[in-house]
């Protein structure tokens, strides 16, 4: 049988730049494997292959058996993918409930352009205006996941960063994704916020039943969250397997880990 | 009297043109040098059925819109299909504004370079009020709407957009399209306001115009734009100043706004009776 997501010999250059290189991979449905690796080494562009924001050069992705290689982003999303952005991308100008809003758009469509249009008097009840509330009573439940509920009416720029991180996690999670996509959730968090994060996404990858994809530099968060690892070096895979095996690998512990890491 | 409601007109003409333009500038983020290019693509199609063909005026102006809204596809299609970086699309709409000029200039139809005269006075205050309302009426109702939320997403994050399953050549496509047919009906109100039309009417510097006008107005904004237009009708008058200082005028009114509010008069706001400090959030709140 296929896994849930299969990735095979996929491989990206940038002109000169192999950025990702015969990369083969697989994951089951509702695991979280963790990509790990140096910076540049590839991580971020694996997670742009699969979202379609670059086609692969070479290379096949399958998702439930069918191929993403060459779809563009927006149908992508449609099959069940949904990301965060290592450079945080909200939508800045929008309040945190807008920003969910925004991404709910994708499965509930409460009303056609011709009534946005022609059916909306205003101070006048509508199918506009009633779809709009149960957009945003919708919204608050996202909110209500991830602990932003109280922020819903700020502009999502004027948040602190942290919750920026979680807002993001709360929009990617509003696509209602079968996949989801983390690029360093945790980065710029000190390591209580971060082990906070790590047990906030494990608990709604449960309830949800997710399958996630997870980069990050803090050891401690992947370590725990993550049930396989894949290590990336130069493009290449350089290590696959349990948390556990990848902490005794030697090959990892040169490359990435460095000599003298011990798990705090 | 009849001299300020001549100018209280032409402001409500640029302020209709410039409203559909707000929804692609303001709202999706799209920077256009070629507007001018569906002002005249309305005006002629009105004075050719009206003059031409003996269309009543009343028909010939929604005609004026959709034949405009039309010609957009034209421009539209392949450069918001191909995702032109931001730069190389506004120089694609400064291509087609001057080509549109160009054609026109050498059809038959249109009569050359000596445009068309003797059109019908239509365009009443009455009237121009009348349409301007109802442009930011449905302009309103696009931009609040899920419809305006997409458009919204892209001009803050065209990245971001796409993976929230926004599909941005629809979305581009939509807002010119809309864009075009309020600058084809403004184009036309125009020509029955003037009673005379010709290419050079709608250079690129009437198109440098509108685009200056959605800008000083502020982004994101609807009533913007119109308070924009307003202004820019007005004060040139007001200091009664003619021809080449009126273009001073503008330079320096734009230059003044930018400079001391370079979010433009109302942007991401809207005037609003309920809050008079326009503090109101929607639509993007
Ligand atoms: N759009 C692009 N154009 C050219 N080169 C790129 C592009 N995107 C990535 N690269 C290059 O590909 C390589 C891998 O980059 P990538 O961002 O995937 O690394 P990463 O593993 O995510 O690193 P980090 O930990 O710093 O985020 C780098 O050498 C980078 O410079
Ligand atoms: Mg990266």
């Amino acid at each position: 049988m296929a896994d849930f997501l299969d990735i095979r010999g996929l491989t990206k250059h940038f002109g000169g730049i192999l950025a990702v290189e015969d990369l083969s991979l697989s994951v089951a449905q509702g695991t979280v494997l963790g990509i790990i690796g140096p910076n540049g080494a590839g991580k971020t562009t694996v997670f742009n292959l699969i979202t379609g924001v670059y086609p692969p050069s070479e290379g096949e992705l399958l998702l439930e058996g069918q191929s993403l290689a060459g779809l563009p982003p927006h149908t992508i999303v449609q099959r069940g993918v949904a990301r965060t952005f290592q450079n945080i991308r909200l939508f800045r100008n929008l309040t945190v409930r807008q920003n969910i809003v925004t991404a709910l758009d994708l499965r509930q469509k409460p009303y056609s352009l011709a009534q946005a249009l022609l059916c909306n008097p205003p101070f006048v009840e509508s199918p506009v205006k009633a779809g709009e509330r149960a957009l945003r009573e919708r919204a608050m439940t996202y909110l209500e996941l991830v602990g932003i509920e109280a922020q819903a009416d700020r502009r999502a720029d004027n948040l602190p960063y942290g919750l920026q991180r979680k807002l993001e996690l709360a929009r990617a999670l509003a696509l209602e994704p079968k996949l989801l996509l983390l690029d360093e959730p945790a980065a710029g968090m000190n390591p209580d916020e971060s082990m906070e994060l790590c047990a906030l996404i494990r608990s709604i990858q449960r309830q949800l039943s997710l399958t996630v994809l997870v980069i990050e530099h803090h050891m401690d968060l992947v370590m725990e969250l993550c049930d396989r690892l894949c290590v990336l070096s130069f493009g290449k895979k350089l290590a696959e397997g349990t948390p556990a095996e990848i902490q005794s690998d030697p090959a990892v512990l040169k490359a990435y880990l460095g000599e003298g890491w011990v798990r705090a | 009297m009849t001299y300020l409601k001549g100018i209280a007109i032409l402001a409500m003409i640029n302020a209709i043109s410039a409203v559909g333009l707000a929804v692609f500038t303001g709202f999706t983020g799209m920077m256009s040098l070629g507007h001018a290019a569906f002002m005249a693509v309305g005006a002629y199609t009105c004075a050719i059925a009206t003059k031409t063909f003996g269309l009543p005026f009343l028909l010939a102006l929604p005609l004026a819109g959709l034949v405009a809204g039309l010609s957009s596809l034209l421009i539209g299609i392949p450069t918001l299909r191909a995702n032109l970086r931001s730069d190389y699309f506004t120089i694609a709409t400064l291509g087609f504004g001057e080509a549109m000029r160009v054609l026109l200039e050498n059809l038959t139809i249109t009569n050359g370079a000596r445009g068309m005269a003797g059109l019908k006075n239509h365009s009443t205050f009455g009237v121009t009020l009348a349409v301007l309302v109802l442009v930011i009426f449905f302009a309103k109702n696009f931009v609040f709407s899920r419809y305006g939320r997409m458009a919204i997403a892209i001009r803050e994050d065209p990245v971001a957009a796409e993976l929230s399953g926004i599909g941005l050549f629809p979305v581009r496509l939509r807002s010119m399209f809309f864009s075009a047919v309020c600058a084809g009906i403004g184009g036309a109100l125009m020509a029955h306001h003037i009673r005379f039309i010709q290419p050079s009417m709608f250079t690129g510097v009437q198109s440098t115009l509108l685009t200056a006008t959605v800008v000083a107005g502020g982004m994101g904004s609807l009533t913007g734009p119109v308070l924009a237009a307003f202004l820019f009708a007005f004060v040139p008058e007001l200091l009664r100043v003619a021809d080449m200082w009126r273009l001073v005028a503008y330079g320096a009114l734009l230059v003044a706004i930018i400079v001391l509010r370079p979010q433009g008069l109302m942007g991401y706001r809207e005037l609003s009776l309920r809050r008079p400090s326009g503090r109101r959030r929607a639509p993007n709140g």
